[in-house]
């Protein structure tokens, strides 16, 4: 095997039937998350929380609780280093985050000049008309959540701000931390560093903001979540959790099963069971549909429920 | 008869306290220190005129007597306009380095040439005469600090007199906040014994007040907008800098710059408080590398020969004021991130309110 193919290998895009898993032969469990992937949103998310512990006392730091917040952080010049450390960590992870997604890119350029938005589903598309569906649906005007992908709208938001965050934030940080070298080595206009440093700040209450609000209400205190969706620690998703939430993608999924490994449905009788649901619904109308895909959510869980009991 | 006699022996016994404790007071402390002794000011309230003895005593002018400073005061009783201080008075104390008697003069005549004195005499109530920013303060007993002896130790390999040491290790160490300790010595003798945010407060208490600064510039004959706005915010833009944030956070870390780093020369005398147009100040373009190249101690990669552009980055007075092409674009990045952020959280707040009322009407 060539350099070129073992590359390709490494880095080729998961096959739709190889995100479904099948647990003790009786159980469906679908992997969103690799193990790589799930290490670096805990770098991700490790550092933010320390950037928030180093960068609020010095934000808001007229309020009561910011001076002694300061102190248990070794003063300034404790809170300085760690916020700093902990900066250059997260910002890392973003670099490493933007590599690993160009040699993705290079593994499977051929899929993406095939289809690129229908492999790279991460990328805002045209599947995102659901996101006016979602509104509608919120408003009152559509009767069921939208016919989500693989990645909702909030899935989508969350990965690329990271991205904006670390231009807004990431780079500023290093401004900050350098003003000489950028101003003087560098030769950068004054007026930089006064842009660095509105943009450090404001973006740092945005990017909180946004976190505590949207992520921390879709992944821990939403009334479907809470205590947490453990996904980021597992990778894997239930099924009922996949019908409910990112019912497209379910019905893709066991369509590549059966097309692509059809000898697990006559292993599998529930599996085959699923297939032919899939087929069933894929004929009605995309609300009934959606309508359908719930009841059964509903029906496997009252399923699961009843075998728990026994 | 009687109460006036017991009068007279109260005031010679006290007296005589007085000058037993040293003090060279000619006499004032006989009515001045008296608890309560006030006065009813023109403005119809009460000023506290009594002085403690004690305090004084072991004040930085313990040795200089009250008629030396207060010199207008010739008879009993004194008239209450005469008691201002006259802080250019050359007083008893001698020298020790020019064997001349003691004047702060010098720095006088820097402070009425400066911003705040040169306009004095037409505003007195808005501009800062000396006893604004000094007050007498208390000496410190370094013999009783741990982190000075090794200092003082130092001083009697060259004098001998162990009294003369301590009195003049005292008088210089009162100026610092204590201790202020590197390698077991006091390293920086004098700047000023308020540490960097109190110099923060003394300015802002003038230069936070929006009147006195509106009069100010009045007076000044400032009238041009942005030139204004320069002024009245100069405090508030300074407060979100990084600058302020450290010495507000940590008062033990002394390294941010205060307003006196930046607006007075290095090795000057800190009272060389100019406009920026002045060529005397140090915030003038052509001192300004110079002023900002004391930063090279906290500062250490900045250049110590092109300093030009981060010697007028404005993150010292952090808000925009669009009087320039650069300041008009941080102005347009600002708006833009203010909007950006209240919009994005706006946004969040809709759609997580939105979604939750949706999943409680589900759930039931």
């Amino acid at each position: 095997m060539g350099l070129w193919e073992a590359f390709k290998r490494r880095f080729r895009l998961r096959a739709e039937q190889d995100k479904l898993l099948i647990v003790d032969g009786e159980k469906i469990m679908i992997q969103k998350f690799t193990l790589f992937q799930r290490l670096l949103h805990v770098g991700i998310f490790s550092t933010f929380i320390w950037q928030i512990i180093t960068g609020y006392p010095l934000k808001f730091y007229e309020l009561e609780w910011a001076k002694p917040l300061i102190g248990l952080l070794g003063g300034i010049a404790g809170e300085m280093t760690i916020h700093r450390i902990s900066g250059f960590i997260m910002f890392a992870d973003f670099l490493l985050t933007v590599f690993y997604m160009i040699l993705i890119l290079i593994a499977n350029w051929d899929l993406a000049k095939k289809d690129f938005f229908g492999y790279f589903k991460i990328v805002p598309g045209p599947s995102d008309v659901t996101f006016v569906h979602y509104i509608k649906y919120l408003l009152g005007f559509r009767k069921v959540p939208p016919d989500w992908d693989e990645y909702i709208w909030v899935d989508k938001f969350d990965f690329w701000a990271v991205g904006w965050g670390m231009l807004a934030i990431g780079i500023t940080g290093w401004m900050l931390w350098l003003p000489e070298v950028f101003t003087g080595y560098l030769g950068l206009p004054p007026e930089t560093i006064q842009i660095a440093y509105l943009m450090h700040s404001d973006e740092a209450v945005l990017a909180l903001g946004w976190i505590a609000l949207v992520h921390m209400y879709i992944v821990h205190y939403g009334p479907n979540k809470f205590p947490m969706d453990w996904i980021w620690l597992t990778g894997t998703a239930s099924e009922v959790e996949w019908i409910e939430e990112r019912p497209r993608s379910y019905r893709r999924i066991i369509k590549a099963v059966a097309e692509n490994e059809p000898h697990l449905l006559e292993k599998y009788p529930f599996l085959k069971e699923r297939y032919q649901f899939v087929l069933e619904v894929e004929k009605l109308p995309e609300e009934e549909m959606i309508k359908r895909m719930h009841e059964y959510a509903h029906h496997l869980l009252e399923k699961e429920a009843e075998g728990g009991k026994a | 008869m009687k109460a006036l006699i017991l009068g007279l022996s109260g005031a010679i016994a006290i007296s005589g306290a007085a000058l037993g404790a040293g003090i060279p007071d000619d006499g004032c402390l006989v009515c001045h220190r008296l608890k309560g002794l006030s006065v009813i000011t023109k403005e119809n309230e009460v000023k506290d005129c009594s002085i403690s003895d004690a305090l004084y005593a072991h004040s930085i002018h313990r040795n200089v007597g009250c008629t030396e400073c207060h010199d207008k005061v010739e008879q009993y009783p004194h008239k209450p306009e005469n008691t201002a201080a006259n802080c250019t008075n050359k007083c008893h104390v001698v020298d020790p380095s020019t064997k001349k008697p003691f004047s702060h003069k010098e720095v006088f005549e820097t402070w009425k040439e400066s911003v705040h004195g040169k306009n004095y005499e037409k505003a007195p109530d808005i501009y800062p005469y000396c006893s604004y920013c000094h007050t007498n303060d208390l000496l410190i007993d370094v013999t009783k600090l741990e982190s000075m002896k090794m200092s003082l130790a130092k001083c009697s390999i060259c004098h001998q007199n162990k009294d003369w040491i301590k009195d003049r290790f005292s008088h210089v160490a009162s100026r610092e906040p204590i201790p202020v300790i590197k390698n077991g010595f006091t390293h920086r003798f004098v700047k000023t014994r308020r540490d960097g945010w109190e110099i923060v407060e003394l300015c802002a208490s003038c230069h936070e007040d929006e009147k006195k600064m509106e009069k100010a510039l009045e007076i000044e004959g400032i009238h041009d907008k942005f030139a204004k706005e320069h002024v009245l915010t100069a405090v508030e833009s300074y407060k979100v800098t990084m600058h302020a944030k450290m010495l507000y956070l940590d008062r033990n870390d002394t390294r941010a710059a205060d307003c006196l780093d930046c607006h007075t020369n290095k090795d000057g005398n800190f009272h060389d408080i100019f406009h920026k147009d002045d060529p005397r100040s140090s915030i003038n373009v052509k001192n300004i590398e110079l002023t900002c190249g004391r930063s090279t101690e906290c500062h250490p990669l900045a250049p110590k020969e092109d300093m030009k552009n981060f010697a007028t980055t404005k993150w010292v007075h952090m808000h925009p004021i669009p009087d320039s092409l650069g300041q008009k674009i941080v102005k347009i990045v600002e708006e833009f991130m203010f909007w950006l952020t209240t919009g994005t959280l706006l946004f969040a707040v809709t759609i997580v309110g939105l979604d939750l009322l949706k999943n409680l009407r589900r759930k039931h």
